[in-house]
């Protein structure tokens, strides 16, 4: 998030600016990504569940949707730093083209005018 | 049949170089052995030109060598004083260890070097029928004087005839040695001096060898022993022998180069005749300029692979240059006081010339004779680059001067002299060489008489004695004919007609397996980015000048510029230069974030990227994507303005990272392919090819073979997966 073009990578569900290499992931949050030829990929994930929301959420649960089709959903107890990385089916995938990544979080925080999911650092692909 | 063979194409070769000596020295000089080296720089020459002129052939070879041998008429050798008592115990101790020497170099070619480039050139130019530009082998551009008689053995006996004409030089060097002493008034001593280096272990496996350093040491004895000559007798005919022999040194090896100013200056301080110098002095370059020539049209550096700075060219940076020089000038070593005792007893740095040489200092004592100041002389001209690379075999030019002087400073003690010098004919037996000496250093180990008269055959052979042989042969038998495979580590090119790219050999093969690591290593890649900002304008070209010093090398994957949030688009109009090395700055314009420019050398101000626009272009911002290790980058933006002024236009950059670009393996692969690579070496253990070895399928590469140490990977993406043969 960290990088000036990250505007680029983001289709929906995201706060507009963040003072830092961080930003705040709301109720539907959606990422786009150009994939290349590949033959195997992990999707990879660094966010945050603040205390302060996750004393209003609770335990929440994430499901990681490519292209709209659902890859894995994995359920976060404890609040904090969290890293993710699980590989994606390559027949999700559309190779040589933009392909989108949902993270739907079961429950949101509110603060009045937002719903508050989590906060994102960075979040991309790996082989 | 083959040892037959071996034999005709070692003596038809030395035979031809007597012809030729003989021929050009006539009365002026009867000793066989200068007219054989005498006559071996013309037949170098001559083979050079059959080379030049793409017509290597055997018969065009028996044809010139018939022809040179006829020229050597009448054969007959003066008769020779019966030797003393002592003369023959020495005599004895030389034909024992001739015929150690003799076995090993009639044996299957296993040196390191030898089968490695030495032979793989020759054997390339025989295959070919000569030259053909050598591009991505920096060995390639060494001179090869000696190569060129190699070449003319190997057309009959392939590469034993190539070692066996190398160790004619060491019986020419020893027997000049002797016959210099003697004529000099100290036969004993001399015939202890050619005993000193004829036992020497490291002049033995490198004679043996298809190697050039004991031709060069007979070289320089033969250029010091003509001047002698030429200075009692004042012969206008030694004249030319004398530049051949100087022009045949530097052409063995660049670091001979003193020996032509030793000429020519001996030459003019005894004569004072601008004619004897102008004899001399085009005589060396008749056998000289034509390698400068050579490498100057292929490599566009006539010193090549050295003096990059002064003749900059796409194939060895200045970077590599002084990386390397600076490794010749330490290898391993944490001080050059461990220099004697590894040159002359451990052979840790690739040799030893044996223990009694840490007495070389009482050489000193040999100044008091004349002869002792001319040797020493002499010495001093073959030694004097001995610092560039502190390998012993960089010594053995000087060394026969050194022994000589040792012996000559013992002489007043004959039973000394003589026991010292029956010591070091013990010591030096190649079986007692490793009681004092490294594990790894080179040396004879054996006579091997029965694989080189190949009762026993010669794959076992090379299969225990020759680096990675079995990969070599892998290559052979998994690739086809004219592949080219890219490796780290060179194997026993010699042995193949394949195409062998080492790593570190040329800047494009040093591209080609950095391309490798960027495919696989975060460390190592383009996610550095560094964005310059300025009011936007029209300009007619920016400059991008790297403005530091440093260790690292400036590199660009991509560079891009803006007219706001768009991008330009790259036109064809644009004129792209870079300096100090242009060859490659396309790459950073390519769209590739795999491809990339470097600068060549290290960083230092000046440095610079420019993209004239051919017309003005409206520009408020530039992007250099990059590799993120090169901390001491500096940059500084300059815009050329309508008015033609060039201005600095940017404030300092903003500086992030951006996310590892993927599918880079699979890009790496397509683009190694259409470099022309079809196979990679991977060895076990490496690391630049752990990845590969690991996950070829994300490569797009298919393993076609594999041995204990290494695997072969071939580059074609797509390729359904088969099983793997062993081998």
């Amino acid at each position: 998030m960290a990088d000036p073009d990250a505007d680029s990578y983001i289709v929906q569900g995201f706060r507009d600016k963040s003072e830092g290499p961080w930003r705040w992931a709301l109720d539907h949050p959606i990422l786009r990504f150009y994939l290349p030829q590949v033959t195997s990929i992990n999707f990879n994930m660094q966010f945050t569940f603040p205390e302060q929301t996750f004393r209003q959420t609770g335990p929440v649960t994430l499901t990681f949707l490519m292209n709209g089709h659902p890859f894995d959903q994995v359920r976060y107890t404890t609040p904090g730093e969290q890293h993710y990385a699980h590989p994606v089916p390559v027949n999700l995938l559309h190779l040589d083209a933009l392909n989108t990544v949902a993270i739907e979080p079961d429950r949101t925080a509110s603060n009045g005018s937002e719903k508050l999911g989590f906060v994102l650092t960075r979040a991309g692909f790996s082989e | 049949m083959l040892p037959l063979r071996i034999l005709f194409g070692a003596v038809f070769t030395s035979a031809a170089c007597l012809g030729l000596g003989t021929r050009a020295l006539g009365a002026a000089n009867k000793d066989w052995a200068v007219r054989f080296v005498t006559g071996a720089a013309i037949l170098s020459l001559a083979v050079f030109a059959i080379c030049a002129l793409d017509v290597a052939y055997w018969p065009l070879f028996l044809a010139v060598g018939m022809v040179a041998i006829w020229l050597g008429r009448p054969w007959h050798m003066p008769a020779r004083p019966k030797p003393t008592g002592i003369e023959l115990l020495l005599l004895l101790i030389f034909a024992i260890y001739f015929m150690v020497y003799w076995s090993n170099a009639m044996a299957p070619e296993a040196s390191p070097d030898g089968a490695t480039y030495h032979l793989a050139f020759v054997a390339r130019y025989f295959r070919e029928h000569g030259f053909h530009p050598i591009t991505w082998n920096m060995y390639a551009s060494l001179p090869e004087g000696l190569e060129m008689l190699f070449l003319f053995a190997f057309a009959f006996g392939r590469h034993s005839a190539a070692a066996m004409v190398h160790l004619a030089f060491l019986v020419a060097l020893a027997w000049q040695m002797f016959d210099y002493g003697r004529r000099s008034g100290f036969p004993i001593p001399a015939a202890c001096g050619a005993l000193l280096v004829f036992a020497s272990p490291l002049a033995g496996i490198d004679a043996a060898s298809a190697y050039n350093d004991v031709a060069l040491a007979a070289v320089a004895f033969t250029l010091f022993n003509l001047l002698q000559s030429w200075d009692l007798q004042r012969s206008t005919r030694l004249l030319p022998a004398i530049g051949l022999a100087a022009g045949l040194a530097f052409a063995i090896k660049y670091t001979a180069w003193p020996g032509l100013l030793y000429a020519t200056g001996y030459v003019f301080y005894k004569s004072r005749s601008f004619k004897s110098i102008a004899i001399v002095s085009s005589c060396s370059a008749c056998v000289v300029l034509p390698w400068l020539f050579k490498n100057w049209l292929w490599v566009e550096n006539p010193l090549a692979p050295f003096f990059n700075n002064l003749f900059p060219n796409p194939y060895i940076t200045a970077a590599f240059e002084a990386s390397y020089r600076h490794d010749m000038t330490l290898y391993d070593l944490a001080t050059r006081w461990q220099i004697p005792m590894q040159v002359t007893v451990r052979g840790g740095l690739g040799g030893l010339l044996g223990p009694v040489f840490l007495l070389a200092p009482i050489a000193l004592l040999a100044l008091r004779h004349r002869a002792g100041r001319q040797l020493l002389l002499a010495a001093l001209v073959f030694g004097a680059n001995y610092f560039s690379n502190i390998s012993p075999r960089f010594l053995l030019p000087m060394l026969p001067f050194v022994a000589l002087a040792m012996a000559l400073a013992l002489s007043a003690v004959p039973a000394l002299l003589l026991a010292i010098t029956l010591l070091h004919a013990v010591i030096s037996w190649p079986t007692l060489v490793p009681k004092y000496a490294a594990p790894n250093a080179w040396h004879l180990s054996k006579v091997p008489w029965r694989e080189a008269l190949r009762i026993k055959p010669a794959a076992h052979y090379l299969e225990t004695h020759l680096f990675y042989w079995n990969e070599m042969r892998m290559v052979e038998a998994y690739t086809e004919p004219g592949a080219s495979v890219f490796t780290y580590k060179p194997i026993p090119e010699s042995y193949t007609s394949r195409r062998i790219l080492v790593q570190y050999e040329s800047e494009p093969n040093q591209i080609a397996g950095r391309l490798i690591q960027i495919a696989y290593d975060p460390q190592v890649q383009p996610i550095w980015r560094l964005r310059l900002h300025f009011p936007r304008q029209p300009l007619e070209a920016i400059r991008l000048v790297q403005t530091a010093s440093g260790d690292e090398q400036w590199n660009i994957h991509e560079l891009r510029l803006f007219d706001g949030a768009a991008e330009l688009p790259r036109q064809p109009s644009w004129r792209i230069t870079a300096q100090p090395y242009p060859w490659t700055i396309q790459q950073a314009f390519d769209n590739s974030l795999l491809t990339f420019w470097r600068c060549g050398d290290t960083l230092h101000p000046g440095e610079y990227v420019e993209v004239d626009f051919s017309g003005t272009e409206p520009i408020d911002s530039v992007l250099m994507e990059a590799e993120p290790n090169q901390p001491d980058l500096r940059l500084n933006l300059m815009g050329r303005l309508q008015s033609g002024e060039w201005l600095k236009i940017a404030s300092p950059p903003e500086i992030f990272e951006a996310a590892p670009p993927l599918g880079l393996r699979r890009a790496a692969a397509s683009e190694l392919k259409l470099r022309g690579i079809d196979y990679i070496l991977a060895w076990e253990g490496e690391r630049e090819t752990a990845d590969l070895r690991r996950h070829p399928e994300l490569w797009g590469t298919r393993q076609v073979a594999q041995t204990k140490d290494a695997k072969l990977f071939k580059l074609e993406v797509g390729q359904a997966s088969r099983p793997v043969p062993r081998f």
